[in-house]
């Protein structure tokens, strides 16, 4: 299980990457991280849409109700430019930090100066 | 039936209580909630299951809008919303509050007796704590005060033991030289007064002293111009309050100006002090350097009483021991002297912090507090807002009954009992907020009248953040201390009781009466206290004193001035038609009273202290003092004036002499000429020339020189022409000198005007306290009027007389008063008795103020209980049965 901070900083890029890949609603969204995930993933579900509320707040994220083939409405979240701009930016800051954790990582890094 | 649209509409509906969910937000929830139900059933789940499953998924609402207000609210601190409340809160405090303000609303009356109630007892209690702060720091302001004392002169246990505040003016030296590194400082404060002059400004000041170089560095007073270690430092150096400096030189500046004192001596201001000082047993308007004096017999003699001597012990000093080796340099300095008057002295020291509460040395004429009066005083305002605690305690469980049905249905809704009791004490919390704002209005508006009746000057730090926060807690602590017995009484309701349409008993009429007895006993010693206190200060101002003090005018010859005139004045006034006699005394009854050493001849030559007073020939037949034995003072014999005393009756059982025997006895006066005896030639009867608050001392009197007091008789009724012959023909004399007089009976009630303010403050707050029991009372009995009406109309019908009825209602309260008073008269009783010890004279404690007190609090009871009872027996029986 991963941390309650570390999921909601991994949040935002998550949600971002997601929807790079086309329009999408929040149900999906979250059947899409499950899968990432493996299952591994838990969140209380509801807490995603005030997630997706703040990134259209900030202008990150677009939205448009549409009527389903089932007859359902539903709400569709959209990448805006600031959007991609906000996750190119999110992916340099986490490789950076992934990169540096591999290097500590690293058995014989771990030695120090030597 | 499970029907998922309904149950998918009440979950929407959680959501909606929140204001940070918008319809849009929900909709979107919703979808998500029906795509997991869905999925939840392509698995296999039945609709309940999977509903169940899918609400739990989503997660709570709570946690979802607190989540999206974060994203909108733009509060840095805390994302908590507004609306809810915060953790150390009961979670249902706003539904508390809206019933409390229903409540409050339904029964304004007894919302209103509450509140007032509360807000008085708050005012009170709050008023008197910061007035005995106040009493109790007196000097707590002085840098390194813990190391200052004061020497006291003390007689012998065989001579009285009693105190002298002033020592003599050689004290200081001897001591910084006896005690060097024991005590660091020592400093001489001469209380004064004396005519000021400044240009055409000629002005009595009393408040005129005259101390050491130091002063400003022994004690603590803040000095505006001037620097501490030079204002005072020289002869004819002089510092003035600020408000001073405006009374004699308006806009400008005072220092470097001169003024003259007694058009003798002239000093020049070197500095000013801030008048408004924190509260000091001295106080003064004038500090000039006793260093004018040197070589004069204010600083050389050492037989005067003339200065306060203050030393400030180093920090090492055991002040017992210093205590101790005092009695040594006593000896050194005074072993002769003591050898001849066989009456040996020894010295004390009186803590700085204790000296405005000491009242009992002689010559101490500064300010004094008392402090059985602030012990009585805090004691009332305790009681007080008990008074007010227990009100509001009765009323809330007395109105318990009607608010029965709202508890069960809290109860059965879940709440449990805790959450009651919470919700009752946050409902006093809620009426003690309310009261202590409106105890803050009546605070500002009764501190200065009640500055005024006590002379004090009462500081609210209200500058300081703690004191908001003290008062904070002190109120919430009060809606506990008020609400706690409530809260237990009505959070107790059997639920199906309560809902039922069964009569409730009357929860808790049983310890309700505990409280009025207790209310009422408070009451009663209260009354019967200020009843005693009373009489005792009528009967101070009205006993016989055994001289007579009407239509007397006394002048102060203290300054030179008059003192030279004294003669020619009292042949131009003796001259008036309307004026009967005049007569020169040391001190007028009521006054000063110097104690001499006296060298009696029968007792072989050994020496007797007693009070003296000098005169001339005329004191007597003004005062109309009662001659016993022997003749007056007169001109017939040639050599009274020097060669002649009278004593009181005291002063010949004090030497062991029957009155009539004392006639030709001979004694001589120590400060006077020791060679020279003087014959008694007279006894009077004993009259009070001190306040009654002390026993009659032994008295000498004998004419000389020593006139302080110019006293004048007038024999018409017209005393403003009188008064405006005596000015014409004074200023005729005495030219540019300020005319000020006092009549005798003014002064002399004056030395009671303690008693005075006690017996007002007393009765303010008695009549407080009894308002507020009232009104409790009356709260109590409307309550219990109501609450009967159906069994009176029951009665009625059934044939009860009215009469029986007003019996069977105020009957209750009745007994409740008569119990109270049989508690309450013993403590009374013992309270009076300690009070009434403080003084030498005083009335015989009866049983007329406790007979006096019955009555009252029977009436008092009868007032507020009667309304409401006749209102319950006269309704019409009709009206009180007829609903279900």
């Amino acid at each position: 299980m991963l941390s309650k901070n570390l999921m909601a900083a991994s949040s935002k890029p998550l949600i971002l990457a997601i929807l790079r890949g086309g329009e999408n609603y929040g149900y999906q969204i979250i059947q899409r991280v499950k899968e990432l995930s493996g299952g591994e993933l838990e969140w209380a579900e509801g807490m995603l849409y005030p997630v997706l509320h703040k990134m259209q707040k900030d202008g990150l994220v677009q939205t448009k109700w549409k009527l389903s083939d089932n007859g359902r409405m539903r709400k569709y979240y959209r990448l805006t430019t600031k959007g991609r701009e906000a996750l190119n930016n999110e992916k340099q800051q986490w490789l950076k930090v992934h990169g540096m954790l591999e290097k500590v990582w690293q058995p014989d890094a771990s030695l120090g100066t030597t | 039936m499970f029907n998922l649209n309904n149950e998918i509409d009440k979950w929407k509906k959680t959501f909606r209580k929140n204001p940070s969910l918008e319809d849009g937000y929900i909709e979107e929830l919703e979808q998500h909630l029906r795509d997991v139900i869905e999925e939840c059933m392509e698995k296999g789940s039945d609709v309940e299951t999977a509903f169940n499953e899918a609400v739990k998924k989503i997660g709570s609402g709570a946690s979802i809008s607190d989540e999206y207000y974060k994203s909108a609210t733009r509060n840095k601190f805390s994302a908590r919303p507004s609306w809810r409340v915060p953790r150390w809160m009961p979670v249902m405090i706003w539904n508390y509050y809206k019933v409390a303000l229903r409540n409050l609303k339904r029964n304004k009356g007894f919302a209103l007796i509450n509140i007032l109630g509360l807000s008085i007892g708050i005012a009170v209690f709050v008023l008197i704590t910061f007035y005995t702060q106040n009493e109790l720091n007196y000097d707590g302001f002085h840098k390194d005060g813990e190391r200052i004392y004061r020497l006291l002169r003390e007689a012998p246990k065989s001579k009285g033991a009693y105190k002298i505040a002033v020592t003599s003016g050689p004290f200081a030296p001897a001591i910084k030289t006896d005690f060097s590194g024991v005590v660091d400082e020592v400093l001489r404060v001469c209380p004064a007064d004396g005519l000021v002059s400044y240009l055409d400004q000629n002005i009595w000041e009393d408040r005129f002293y005259l101390a050491d170089n130091h002063f400003f560095n022994f004690f603590s007073y803040e000095l505006l111009t001037g620097n501490k270690d030079e204002v005072l430092n020289g002869p004819n150096k002089l510092v003035i309050s600020d408000e001073t400096a405006v009374k004699y030189f308006g806009d400008e500046n005072p220092v470097g100006k001169l003024i003259k004192l007694d058009n003798q001596y002239s000093f020049e201001v070197t500095g000013v002090f801030r008048s408004k000082h924190p509260n000091s047993h001295l106080n003064f308007d004038f500090v000039a350097s006793l260093q004018t004096f040197e070589g004069t017999w204010l600083l050389d003699e050492w037989w005067s009483n003339s200065v306060f001597t203050y030393l400030k012990l180093n920090p090492t000093t055991d002040v017992n021991l210093l205590d101790y080796q005092l009695d040594a340099f006593m000896l050194k300095y005074f072993g002769d002297d003591f050898a001849q008057t066989k009456l040996p002295m020894t010295l004390t020291l009186e803590r700085l912090e204790n000296i405005y509460m000491n009242a009992d040395s002689r010559y101490d004429h500064i300010a004094h507090g008392n402090k059985t009066v602030v012990i009585i005083f805090s004691f009332v305002a305790v009681f007080v807002l008990l008074i007010a605690c227990i009100n509001f305690m009765n009323l809330s469980s007395a109105k318990s009954v009607k608010r029965a049905k709202e508890i069960g249905v809290r109860k059965v809704i879940g709440a449990q009992r805790k959450s009651l009791v919470m919700q009752f004490i946050s409902e006093a919390t809620i009426y003690s907020l309310a009261s202590g704002a409106v105890a803050a209005l009546l605070i500002i508006f009764i501190t200065p009248h009640f500055e005024n009746l006590t002379a004090s000057d009462i500081a609210f730090p209200i500058d300081n953040p703690l004191f908001y926060l003290v008062s904070l807690l002190f109120l919430v602590f009060l809606g506990f201390l008020a609400g706690s017995y409530p809260a237990f009484v009505l959070s107790g309701f059997k639920p199906v009781k309560a809902l039922s349409n069964e009569k409730l008993a009357d929860g808790g009429s049983g310890i309700r009466r505990i409280l009025v007895v207790t209310q009422f006993v408070i009451s009663i010693v209260l009354i019967s206290g200020v009843i005693v206190v009373f009489s005792q200060t009528s009967f101070l101002i009205n006993k016989d004193s055994g001289f007579d003090k009407e239509q007397v005018v006394l002048i102060r010859a203290n300054s030179p001035e008059i003192r030279s005139k004294r003669f020619e004045l009292k042949e131009a006034l003796i001259k008036e038609s309307a004026i009967k006699s005049v007569s020169f005394m040391s001190g007028e009854p009521g006054g000063f009273h110097d104690s001499f050493a006296f060298k009696i001849e029968d007792k072989g030559g050994e020496f007797f202290q007693m009070r003296s007073l000098v005169t001339d020939f005329e004191y007597l037949s003004l005062y109309n003092v009662e001659l016993l034995h022997g003749r007056n003072f007169s001109e017939q014999y040639s050599l009274d004036s020097t060669q002649a005393v009278i004593i009181n009756e005291t002063a010949a059982r004090y030497l062991d002499w029957q009155p009539a025997e004392a006639i030709g006895k001979r004694m001589a006066i120590r400060f006077y000429n020791e060679e020279q005896y003087r014959s008694v030639i007279g006894v009077v009867k004993d009259y009070h020339f001190t306040s009654l608050h002390t026993n009659i001392d032994p008295l000498v009197i004998f004419p000389a020189n020593d006139h302080r007091v110019i006293a004048i008789k007038i024999k018409s009724d017209d005393i403003s022409s009188v008064l405006n012959t005596i000015e014409a023909k004074f200023g005729e004399l005495i030219p540019g000198f300020p005319f000020q007089y006092e009549f005798l009976d003014e002064t002399f009630e004056a030395n009671y005007s303690a008693e005075k303010k006690q017996l007002s403050v007393l009765s303010i707050l008695t009549v407080l306290a009894i308002t507020i029991a009232v009104l409790g009372l009356f709260g109590l009995s409307t309550h219990s009027a109501e609450s009967r009406k159906k069994e009176i109309g029951i009665r009625k019908v059934l044939g009860a007389s009215a009469q029986r009825l007003i019996v069977l209602l105020i009957g209750n309260f009745l007994k409740l008063v008569l119990v109270s008073n049989i508690i309450a008269i013993p403590v009374s009783w013992y309270i009076s008795k300690h009070w009434l010890s403080n003084f030498a004279y005083r009335t015989e404690l009866t049983i007329v103020p406790f007979a006096l007190t019955l009555i009252a609090t029977v009436l008092i009871a009868l007032i507020a209980t009667g309304h409401q009872t006749l209102k319950a027996v006269f309704m019409n029986p009709v009206e009180s049965i007829k609903n279900d």
